[in-house]
């Protein structure tokens, strides 16, 4: 990302979404870190006759915009664009696919309805459906980087200036055969798999004052050990290269593969309090690794202050992303906190 | 008639199609002048169970065409198509490995489906109960596609693979072309790949979407898509590291659009393909009158190509420019259809418009150029390339000859 980029990315509103059984059993957001009084069911967010269309990703990707404020005033949003990172979209429904064309007399006698949700792309062509979203709609796969990715696109989006409003989504469904494999492969307790939506809702901004938590800069790229650079220079590198001094970083979020444990020292010792390493469930959630930070920074960096959020994976493959905070406009840093449907 | 008003000019400097048709420009670029019918028996997947037995496959050993290929022999087919073709379009580009290894070069690919063998074979694995069946799951990811490339020409760029699903290669040229003129990369490497795949097979079956052999834009009764497989990348670079390095310029990126048509997940809406072809040319600051030829995303279903006209009149009025489908060719090769259909843009840019075959008799209904008679020899100034998808997205390029 070019330093001379003045357009931001401004937290309307959040929300990460976890349902860890059945959909009519529940959820929570994330962020308030409670188990809500569930009263959503499947049929309020489609329409009964529909519901065979829909998987279980899109389910939980609809219950969560369902609560994004600014999604459900009723205003037009032809002029939004959203923005999926994703692992490997719906795998599950890939997967059952494949075993039903296995299993069947004919290779071809597959669940029709189902058909559409295979596309990688499904759950946010579905999301854009529901809500008239007729701007850009894109599904980005860089493992646990797609949030950042799509920080990446959605700066890159705002500064062309044709849509104000941006959705940027992360969504990983833990608890079917793809995830039970993922899980049991990184030793995660099954009580550890829960599906999880997030959404963030973007409006754009040429005011880095713009009140809430605003997202200023992202990049990605690739980090190379034997290259002699280190995470903390690359951080500190991004933050100047911001105009952001050390000293007004409020806090550091890292979240950071087995093999860059030992950054964790240098960055304790240049950061101290202000670093806060994610824990390891969530750092391995895949695309939901960087929705997780911009959560912790949206409801934990002052105003005035600015918190860096870098993620690096076992190749050195990284995302580094500048949030600023000031003013909070009410709803805004604290995410949805919809009472007339969850919580 | 360049978008040299809008910041950093874009240019398209490599070409590296690896197809059913033709693997590098020369073949790819033969086979779509001489109008080769890429049709065959399926022989990657079984299809003893299916009613229909045709697709089109890419022909030979694609290892040969990948550096280091031993480095890479656990990824995925997909993977490996885009590799191909990223060293394909590096050296069409006339562009050293070793020149850019460190260097932020970003890399974007398109797909609908990912590693798809690799998902069937841990399908497979999972219903057999084998032990460790696991054991290759990180290289099922959609993200090795992009990251792949990304490693094999050592970048410290972005990789990210865009599951854009049958439009995701013009995303990943729109991705990089916006990087380029964000100033974040001199240089991309844009592109998409897919493979034959039986869920791929099974779906455009089970929808009756699918033709029994030969695949038919445009003409009446077609019966629908011919599934197909490859690689396609695109170098695209600044106009002026393009012309300080003395590369040749096939095109210039004009302009783009992208939108949803939030309606139907696999239904074409033209009132916003429309929308979006305007807007694309908009982008471009081309009016409708100049463009030369629209390489059409042009499935061969009934449904997709009568949309497609309808948002071509609705943009062009009744006098819009030639069109055709180089899908009658070389079928539908999902997220890599939309790179095979900007290199023939190239190729319409430099020497003519490459055909549709197999159009019989065209469709009434349609009442537009189709190049059908055969290669239309003779250059135009500037293309349109449209891609559509399953979840409503389009994304459509501009591409002009370089003033």
């Amino acid at each position: 990302m070019s330093n001379d980029a003045i357009v931001a990315l401004a937290v309307n509103d959040w929300v990460m979404l976890r349902m860890p059984g059945a959909f009519e059993q529940g959820g929570t957001e994330l962020h308030h870190g409670l188990t809500p009084r569930w009263d959503l069911t499947a049929g309020e967010l489609v329409p009964s006759r529909e519901l065979k269309n829909f998987d279980r990703q899109s389910l939980l990707l609809l219950a969560a915009m369902s609560l994004i404020e600014d999604a459900n005033q009723g205003e037009s949003l032809a002029r939004a664009a959203v923005i999926g990172g994703t692992s490997n979209g719906s795998i599950d429904t890939v997967i059952q696919l494949i075993k039903e064309s296995n299993e069947s007399r004919f290779a071809f006698q597959v669940n029709p309805a189902q058909i559409p949700n295979t596309v990688i792309n499904s759950s946010v062509g579905q999301l854009a459906i529901k809500y008239g979203i007729k701007g850009a709609n894109v599904s980005l796969c860089a493992k646990e980087l797609s949030f950042y990715s799509a920080m990446v696109q959605g700066l890159r989006f705002a500064r062309r200036g044709d849509c104000e409003r941006i959705y940027a989504t992360a969504m990983e469904t833990f608890s079917g055969e793809f995830g039970t494999l993922y899980a049991d492969s990184h030793g995660l307790d099954a009580a550890e798999r829960i599906d999880t939506a997030a959404i963030f809702s973007f409006r754009t901004c040429s005011d880095p004052q713009t009140p809430g938590p605003v997202v200023r800069s992202c990049v990605t790229g690739r980090l190379f050990p034997a290259s002699g650079a280190s995470l903390g220079d690359l951080l500190l590198t991004f933050a100047a290269g911001n105009g952001v001094e050390p000293d007004r970083l409020g806090r550091v979020s890292v979240s950071v593969a087995d093999s860059w444990r030992a950054a964790l020292d240098d960055l304790g010792q240049a950061f101290g309090e202000k670093l806060a390493v994610l824990q390891r469930t969530k750092a391995l959630s895949l695309s939901l690794v960087g929705a997780y930070q911009l959560a912790d920074l949206a409801q934990s960096v002052k105003a005035g202050d600015v918190g860096v959020m870098a993620c690096v994976d076992e190749e050195g493959f990284y995302g580094i992303a500048l949030v600023g905070g000031s003013e909070v406009q009410a709803g805004a840093a604290k995410g949805s906190s919809d009472s007339g449907k969850v919580g | 008639m360049n978008s040299s008003g809008k910041g950093t000019r874009v240019v398209v400097t490599g070409l590296g199609p690896v197809s059913p048709i033709g693997i590098g420009k020369e073949a790819f670029f033969h086979a779509l002048k001489t109008g080769v019918n890429g049709t065959v028996p399926l022989s990657k997947i079984d299809t003893q169970r299916f009613e229909r037995k045709y697709g089109c496959e890419v022909k030979g050993t694609i290892a040969e065409w990948v550096a280091d290929f031993d480095a890479f022999a656990e990824s995925g087919t997909p993977s490996h198509f885009a590799l191909a073709a990223t060293g394909l379009a590096l050296a069409d580009a006339g562009i050293e490995r070793a020149a850019i290894a460190g260097k932020r070069v970003n890399c974007y690919f398109g797909t609908t489906y990912g590693e798809s063998n690799l998902i069937d074979d841990m399908v497979t694995a999972m219903a057999q109960s084998q032990p460790g069946r696991h054991a290759s799951l990180g290289r099922t990811f959609a993200s090795e596609i992009s990251r792949d490339v990304a490693r094999s020409i050592g970048s410290t760029g972005e990789a990210v693979t865009i599951g854009n699903a049958c439009s995701a290669s013009n995303a990943a040229l729109i991705f990089g072309y916006e990087a380029i003129q964000a100033g974040d990369c001199e240089l991309a490497i844009c592109g998409g790949s897919d493979a034959v795949y039986k869920a791929t097979f099974a779906t455009f079956h089970r929808l009756g979407s699918m033709t029994d052999k030969d695949c038919t834009p445009f003409n009446a009764g077609r019966k629908g898509v011919l599934t197909s497989e490859g690689g396609s990348a695109l170098v695209l670079e600044s106009y002026e590291r393009a012309i300080r390095r003395g590369a040749h310029i096939y095109a210039e990126v004009l302009g783009f659009a992208m939108n949803c048509d939030a309606d139907h997940m696999v239904r074409l809406n033209h009132h916003s393909v429309g929308d979006c072809m305007k807007a694309a040319l908009a982008n471009a600051c081309v009016p409708p009158g100049t463009v030369g030829y629209i390489c059409a995303h042009g499935t061969g279903t009934a449904a997709n190509d009568s949309n497609e006209y309808k948002a071509i009149e609705a943009v062009f009025g009744h006098s819009p420019p030639p069109v055709s489908s180089i899908k009658s060719m070389m079928g539908h090769s999902m997220g890599a259809a939309a790179g095979f259909g900007a290199i023939a843009c190239m190729l319409a840019l430099s020497e003519g418009l490459p055909p549709t075959i197999n159009v019989s008799e065209q469709d009434p209904e349609i009442p537009i150029d189709v190049v059908c008679e055969g290669f239309r020899a003779g250059k135009v100034d500037v293309v349109i390339n449209n891609a559509f998808a399953f979840g409503g997205n389009n994304s459509i390029l501009v591409f002009g000859n370089l003033k």
